[in-house]
């Protein structure tokens, strides 16, 4: 077994082949990278892929829709077209045609296939916090920081488990950057005030 | 259509760091892969019914330079302020050292690749083997549940697969960040402003940075100019509120205390260079962390 390949895989670090042993418990080292691997091979790794080959339709049978010639295995769950081996989807334990999953995916019914979420969150609290290094900046940026937090605060920022944590971070800093800044205007107007009332006396 | 409300949930041990670039999450019929990207995510979804193989493998450190580097680094910001018996200062250097370590020894060694037919993705596990091998075993029984148990390997041919090798290197301008972040370092006791800009190229860095098959010693240097570059910030601010502690040695114009940000740029450097270098030497045709073919 010793120097035996697996073709099409390749060492997570170096890119190498990736070694018979690489995929077994026990763990095995790269050849090219001298990295510590260890792996599970499934048995879909072995799979044949004639578990695809499609049969052709007889007398009597049911066609695909889009295969004509072969004979169908499902229907779509959505539209009932007949779908052979081929072009069923199983899709939130269904099974659906490329047609109504792409439609769902337009219509923006199918949350399941989204690809990307922006942070909303992420950036309201980046443009409360960052611009404080800059001081000045901080003054014009930490109310639109606010305003973006609570305009985006029912906006979904991913799929996966996600606190409010960094909108109310964001909205905690941004009031206080404002404060700050209220505080010091305050301030300094108190301080003209009483200087002229001083140059007047 | 109608659709059932997919529930993710952590695979064992990836949920407690929230800040690493990709992470991955389990479903009834899928494994979840969300790779960041600055302010979004994006999703790979990898079916228990399609994965073929699951490697753990070691992540890239260079524990002897990066273990030297850290220590010349943290000796140039505590030492001066050991030696020289300053008080509050030495507060704010061990603050800096915690926060540093509490970063630096949670960090992620081991990785994942899970692949498919037509995908291949790498995720980044817990810090040691024993909780890295745990995901494993836990990717094992959802696989199993779809497909029957593992294969054994056999001297026997394997199925030809198809399988897309992932993004081997980050392909990012570091190198160029960690100059001007350099310079800047340099020049900052001279000017508040240049200062800010020198925050604003650690900022940058540390978005540059954040994909977990970077090199640790990169971003370790990142990191640590950060901490200390916020420290400064904290300090400065406490110095013109007239709170008066014994601050002197954080204080703008104190060449001694420019120094370690000089070196902790100098490392990255060091590490990026030396990075690439080896990863070029190794595999000619695949991207770096410089970007060159």
């Amino acid at each position: 077994m010793n120097g035996a390949q697996i073709s099409g895989l390749q060492c997570p670090r170096c890119g190498g082949e990736l070694p018979v042993e690489a995929l077994d418990p026990q763990g095995a080292t790269c050849a090219d990278c001298e990295a510590h691997l260890e792996g599970l091979a499934f048995p879909a790794l072995f799979r044949s892929e004639e578990s695809s080959v499609w049969e052709p339709v007889l007398a009597g049978e049911a066609a695909c829709f889009f295969h004509p010639d072969r004979v169908a295995a499902v229907s779509c769950s959505r539209c009932g077209r007949f779908l052979c081996p081929f072009c069923r989807i199983r899709w939130a334990g269904e099974h659906v045609c490329t047609a109504c999953l792409e439609a769902a995916n337009r219509n923006g019914k199918a949350a399941a296939l989204a690809s990307s979420r922006f942070h909303f969150d992420s950036l309201a609290l980046a443009m409360s916090t960052l611009p404080i290094l800059t001081w000045i900046f901080s003054m014009l940026t930490a109310p639109f920081a606010l305003g973006f937090a609570l305009f985006t605060w029912r906006r979904e920022c991913s799929i996966v488990p996600r606190s409010k944590l960094r909108f109310l971070a964001a909205v905690l800093f941004s009031l206080l950057t404002i404060a700050g800044w209220v505080a010091f205007w305050i301030y300094v107007a108190r301080r003209n005030g009483l200087s002229a009332t001083a140059g007047r006396d | 259509m109608v659709q059932r409300e997919q529930i993710y949930r952590p695979l064992f041990g990836t949920r407690w760091r929230p800040a690493s670039g990709v992470r991955a999450w389990q479903s009834a019929d899928h494994l979840l892969i969300v790779e960041g990207r600055f302010f979004s995510e994006q999703y790979t979804r990898l079916f228990w019914a399609d994965i073929q193989s699951a490697v753990l493998y070691q992540l890239h450190s260079r524990s002897s330079f990066l273990l030297g580097a850290e220590a010349v680094c943290l000796l140039a910001v505590l030492g001066p302020l050991a030696f020289r018996n300053y008080g509050w200062p030495l507060i704010a250097g061990v603050v800096f050292l915690l926060w540093y370590g509490s970063w630096r020894f949670t960090r992620r060694h081991w990785g994942c690749q899970v692949a498919t037919r037509t995908s291949t993705r790498q995720f980044a596990l817990t810090g040691n083997l024993a909780s890295s091998r745990r995901i494993l075993e836990q990717l094992r029984d959802r696989v199993s549940l779809a497909q029957g148990a593992p294969a054994e390997p056999t001297e026997t041919p394997m199925q030809q697969t198809a399988a897309f090798s992932g993004r081997q290197f980050p392909r990012q301008p570091v190198t160029a960040v960690h100059v001007t972040a350099f310079v800047l370092g340099i020049l900052s006791p001279f000017s508040v402003f240049i200062f800010v800009a020198y925050c604003i190229a650690l900022t940058a860095a540390w978005f540059l940075q954040q994909d977990f098959r970077f090199p640790l010693a990169v971003r370790s240097a990142a990191v640590m100019s950060q901490i200390y570059a916020a420290l400064r910030v904290a300090i400065w601010i406490l110095v013109h509120i007239s709170i008066r502690f014994n601050f002197m040695p954080f204080f703008f114009n104190y060449w001694q205390f420019g120094m370690p940000q000089v070196l902790f740029s100098l490392y990255g450097i060091t590490a990026v260079y030396g990075r690439s270098i080896a990863a070029a030497k190794r595999q000619q045709n695949s991207a770096t962390v410089l970007g060159l073919r």
